[in-house]
């Protein structure tokens, strides 16, 4: 009879505690900062055995009210159900944004819909100055920055060939001091890496070749080279034997090499010839002024 | 001596315990790896199902019930309360913001563990026992005969007795926490 009645106590205690301080006992989360004085009234929300009825929430939010106040998209008359929790939750801590569900666009009718800047403005950027406001050929509804592929073939006019209206240079090394703007020299309009810069059409990095671009960059400067910047190569001897072939002018290795293998000067041949046969005029008429 | 109590029983109870706390971090961290917590929410459905089918014991032990095999009913009762915890604790994961969740979860696992103890004492008094099954069979009983008597004699040892006196309580309670816990989801949901 006592354990019966211990029982009875504790369900009794139980019981009036939720009752007394349901927010406190039951409560899955707080709600958030502006519905804080309803913590304990769960019946100003919730119908119970029926959900969160709609009618709760336009008590205090009028649908075509929604967003004028802060200056935001006044989208919600246009939603074709206005369930409101299939979007807004709660009782997920003060900061109203964690009780949004992400926005389901599919909710809207179908002719705002298909009329984004019924609800969003265009971007004022160049870019967006250029196209058309058929947003879906580049956005999707699901994410602004999900781009499936952006079709260059849209933009019209100058800025077609002005990387830089809707790009920015990269601040690295290699792209800071480019001047040229020719951003399609190393790049596709389908993707900005792989960047399509073949070092080969300008020096063949081969086996001895296969360094870091600083040994021939110093200080990162990819406008200029150095051939010596390894052991292999010194002024003294590359100077050597380019005199032994009559050439006073070397300092513009890939000019004449455009591969490691000193024999190889085929790649601009016709080039080299009459590089060296002006190198030798020079120095033949030089001669024939001393005597 | 000592070693040899903290390997038949200490270990043993750390063992099942922690089993029962990993299985639900794992199964939880599954879920939220795959981005399927939404399961969560049924297995709290099915834990509670599983627990109340291991109560078919319960229910043959103060002959309720005419059909199962007690010993058998009993292991079912372990396993199916043990499984049955695990999908709650998953259900609950770490997201409980008041006290009755907390309470039920904490009750939850001190059931368990009681449960273990049980577990233990039973095995203690199988031994005990052991002597009076073998004077059992010289008196000619049969062997379903001698098996039953056996497993009363154990479960209504005097410690049993002091045991269930704490084990009740707790299920009385982890009961009584989860009823309102379903009764709010089912007022306000």
């Amino acid at each position: 009879m006592k354990t019966k009645l211990i029982y009875f106590v504790i369900t009794i205690a139980i019981v009036m505690a939720v009752i007394a301080f349901p927010h406190k006992m039951i409560s899955p989360g707080n709600l958030y900062q502006a519905h804080s004085d309803l913590n304990n009234d769960c019946l100003a929300c919730h119908k119970i055995f029926s959900g969160t009825p709609n009618e709760n929430c336009v008590t205090c939010h009028k649908v075509s009210e929604i967003g004028k106040k802060n200056n935001k998209i006044s989208f919600h008359k246009n939603l074709q159900n206005q369930d409101c929790i299939s979007c807004h939750s709660d009782h997920k801590g003060l900061n109203s944004k964690l009780a949004l569900n992400k926005f389901n666009h599919i909710l809207l009718d179908e002719t705002n819909r298909n009329q984004c800047i019924s609800c969003h403005s265009q971007p004022k950027n160049k870019l967006h100055s250029q196209v058309t406001n058929s947003c879906v050929s580049c956005h999707s509804t699901k994410s602004w920055t999900l781009l499936t592929s952006f079709d260059h073939a849209k933009i019209k006019g100058a800025i077609k060939t002005n990387c830089l209206a809707c790009h920015q240079s990269p601040k690295d090394n290699l792209h800071r001091n480019s001047t040229t703007n020719n951003c399609i020299s190393c790049h596709s309009l389908n993707q900005w890496k792989p960047s399509t810069f073949n070092h080969n059409n300008v020096f063949v990095l081969d086996v001895n070749h296969n360094t870091d671009c600083i040994t021939c960059h110093t200080n990162n400067d990819f406008k200029t080279y150095t051939c010596f910047g390894c052991h292999e190569h010194s002024v003294n001897n590359i100077r050597r034997e380019h005199v032994e072939e009559g050439i006073s002018n070397f300092d513009n290795c890939v000019k004449c090499h455009r591969i490691g293998n000193e024999d190889d000067i085929r790649s601009n041949e016709n080039g080299v010839r009459n590089y060296i046969k002006k190198e030798l005029n020079n120095k033949n008429s030089g001669e024939g002024d001393d005597d | 001596m000592k070693n040899g109590i903290i390997l038949k029983d200490v270990f043993p109870f750390i063992i099942w315990f922690s089993t029962m706390i990993f299985s639900a971090i794992i199964i939880d961290f599954i879920l939220h790896y795959f981005n399927i917590v939404f399961i969560g929410r049924y297995l709290g459905y099915l834990g509670t199902f599983t627990i109340l089918i291991s109560f078919v014991y319960s229910l043959k032990k103060r002959k309720l019930i005419s059909f199962g095999v007690p010993k058998v009913l009993l292991e079912y009762h372990e396993y199916l309360a043990l499984s049955g915890s695990i999908m709650i604790l998953v259900h609950a994961g770490i997201h409980i913001h008041s006290i009755l969740p907390w309470l039920a979860i904490f009750i939850l696992t001190i059931n368990v563990a009681s449960g273990l103890v049980g577990k233990y004492i039973v095995q203690q008094a199988k031994q005990t026992i052991a002597n009076r099954t073998e004077s059992l069979k010289n008196s000619g009983l049969s062997d379903e005969e001698i098996s039953k008597s056996v497993f009363w004699d154990t479960i209504t040892m005097d410690v049993m007795k002091k045991w269930r006196t704490v084990h009740l309580p707790i299920t009385y309670l982890l009961g009584l926490l989860s009823l309102i816990h379903i009764i709010s989801v089912i007022l306000f949901n």
